[in-house]
């Protein structure tokens, strides 16, 4: 009996020392495909005015040029929307190619029409999209971009929304491409985006 | 006692004036990307140690000061319940100072050139109104033909104490 189980325990430990070896080979060759950029699509169903669906695949064949942000933000938001459109604009016809997207952080108070019309006052090309929470959520994740809501008592505005301030370039399948910090100055944005768009 | 009289009013003048020029404001800008939201940007500069405690307006539900942050790649805006401003010492409310006014849910959609005056309360120097024009659309100039000066280093300081 005691041979048994001393069999039994050489044949556990054989067993955990092969997928020890095993997992040894393996796991770094995942990490290898686990590069964060990679990682970065475009995938989300949202919606626009009139509650039109958009979902990501609608847009392939466009480069998307995609900021998340939330329009109870008067500073940095409206800023750097507006420095996406001045680039685009100053592209001319380079940046047909491209689709400014505003993706709301805030689907509490930003409906679908609300971040179109916000979207679309810096130019009637930017798609402005929100969307129930989930899929808010579910679009910030694909971006791995982060938002938090924030509690303030003592603000008229009740709430704020930290979020990640990140200008994202995606090519014309929803892959990631490149990104800019929001601070990005107007011509190295332009650089980057007459870099990757051919 | 005539003497005595005008230098009791001499010095009440030169008190009047003192504080009439105790606050300064350069550049003072308003712009609206939304009909919902607006900013303001402004540079202050007190004569002596002062601290901003309060603003008023009728131009919106609310006006607050607020702080914009980036940390690790993270925006933060945050409320600010007082400013304080050293004397002689210029304090930027503006994108590059990282502060600006947030004007909530306006009563009127503002338009390029319009002007909205605020009320600026300072713990020494007391009230002082501030007229903010409109600017383009998140920050661009608004077009000349509205007939204002909207350069970004217009000084309105002279033209709107009220005490």
């Amino acid at each position: 009996m005691k041979k048994i189980v001393i069999s039994w325990l050489l044949c556990v430990l054989a067993m955990v020392g092969l997928l020890a070896w095993a997992g040894h080979g393996v796991l770094p060759q995942k990490e290898e495909f686990g590069r964060g950029e990679a990682l970065v699509k475009a995938d989300f169903t949202l919606a626009t005015a009139n509650n039109k669906v958009v979902r990501s695949q609608d847009l392939k064949g466009n480069y998307l040029l995609v900021y998340f942000g939330f329009t109870h933000c008067p500073d940095i938001c409206p800023t750097t929307l507006l420095l996406m459109n001045n680039v685009l604009e100053e592209m001319g016809d380079h940046a047909a190619k491209i689709k400014p997207i505003f993706i709301s952080v805030d689907p509490e108070r930003d409906t679908p029409q609300i971040a179109s019309d916000y979207a679309s006052h810096f130019s009637k090309n930017f798609l402005g999209l929100s969307g129930t929470p989930e899929q808010v959520k579910h679009a910030a994740d694909s971006f791995k971009v982060y938002y938090s809501k924030v509690e303030d008592k003592n603000s008229a505005l009740g709430y704020v929304v930290d979020h990640s301030g990140f200008i994202y370039l995606m090519d014309k399948h929803g892959e990631y491409l490149a990104h800019f910090a929001a601070n990005v100055s107007d011509q190295e944005l332009k650089q980057g985006l007459e870099h990757y768009v051919k | 006692m005539l003497n005595k009289f005008i230098v009791v009013i001499a010095a009440a003048l030169i008190a009047t004036a003192t504080y009439a020029c105790d606050i300064q404001a350069t550049g003072a800008t308003a712009s609206f990307a939304s009909p919902a939201m607006g900013a303001g940007y402004v540079t202050l500069k007190a004569a002596n140690d002062d601290t901003l405690t309060g603003l008023k307006s009728n131009c919106c539900e609310a006006v607050e000061l607020h702080s914009s942050t980036m940390e690790n790649g993270v925006m933060k805006m945050r409320k600010l319940e007082t400013l304080e401003l050293k004397a002689g010492k210029p304090v930027a409310i503006t994108k590059a100072g990282g502060m600006h006014f947030m004007f909530i849910n306006p009563h009127m959609a503002y338009k390029p050139g319009d002007v909205i005056g605020i009320n600026l309360t300072f713990a020494k120097a007391g009230e002082h109104t501030q007229l903010f024009t409109v600017a383009g659309k998140a920050g661009k100039p608004a077009p000349k033909a509205k007939g204002m000066d909207h350069d970004m280093g217009h000084d309105m300081s002279g033209m709107d104490h009220t005490h």
